[in-house]
């Protein structure tokens, strides 16, 4: 595999944290009393875009190599938004959150070795 | 609770029937569309195009409309849980598609894809443990 489908994969994932970030943005305007509701509309609109973007770059890489072979990259979409969610968002990272997000990512990763 | 006295600064107890539901949704989608791929003719053949009509059929139809709940539930569920709670609860999604598709599609679950999914499991109670304790306390 080239340069390129690993520039791709984590582009595709940076487009899905980036809609998570997003959307969890636009649920908190809506959830802030007194906001306007166009306060909220626009990281919506951005989340539902970046949602769609990540799909569809997801389903070209998906035509491109087995399901197998891309399934552990989706596996570590948790660690991912960690990170994303760390620095964006300021979300408090606990040592609990950290070992349940690593279990999740190693179970997922047998899993998709499995196939 | 105040926001700032829970864990990791979620704004209230843990969602559970939110979280349950968007990820049963989400295996219901997923087993819906399957169903659907199955039943859909060979798409490289030109004889197949005839029947293209089968991508409006009821199995493609149920699929999205679970999908859409899916992401209603996901709102929902953003609204109370910080995103990294929430984005790794949902994951519980990981053991439901394949129970689902072993009861409803009859597919094998390998030993070492059943320890995968246990790992996944863990990592889940791991995670909404510390929610569980706050609201036995409540």
């Amino acid at each position: 595999m080239t340069v390129w489908f690993f520039i791709i994969v984590i582009l595709s994932q940076a487009f899905l944290v980036g809609g998570q970030i997003f959307l969890k943005h636009a649920m908190n305007k809506t959830e802030e009393a007194g906001t306007d509701r166009r306060a909220s509309t626009f990281p919506f609109i951005c989340g539902i875009g970046l949602m769609t973007l990540w799909f569809f770059l997801w389903f070209w890489l998906l035509s491109q190599v087995e399901l197998s072979y891309l399934y552990p990259f989706d596996a570590l979409s948790p660690l991912f938004m960690a990170f994303g969610a760390s620095i964006a968002l300021k979300e408090k990272m606990t040592p609990h959150l950290w070992g349940g997000i690593l279990l999740i990512v190693g179970g997922l990763l047998i899993v998709g070795a499995s196939q | 609770m105040n926001a700032d006295s829970s864990p990791a600064g979620a704004s209230g107890g843990l969602p559970i029937l939110r979280v349950l539901c968007c990820a049963l949704s989400v295996t219901a989608s997923e087993v819906c569309l399957k169903k659907a791929a199955d039943g859909m003719p060979n798409l490289m053949s030109a004889s197949s195009w005839l029947e293209i009509q089968t991508l409006g059929s009821g199995w493609v139809l149920a699929g999205i409309l679970c999908y859409i709940l899916s992401f209603v539930f996901w709102l929902r569920v953003l609204q109370v849980l910080p995103l990294n709670i929430a984005f790794n609860l949902v994951n519980i999604e990981h053991i439901f598609v394949p129970l689902a598709s072993y009861f409803f599609l009859g597919e094998m679950i390998s030993p070492i894809r059943a320890a995968g999914i246990g790992i996944v499991l863990l990592g889940v109670l791991v995670i909404a443990e510390p929610y569980c304790r706050l609201e036995e306390r409540a």
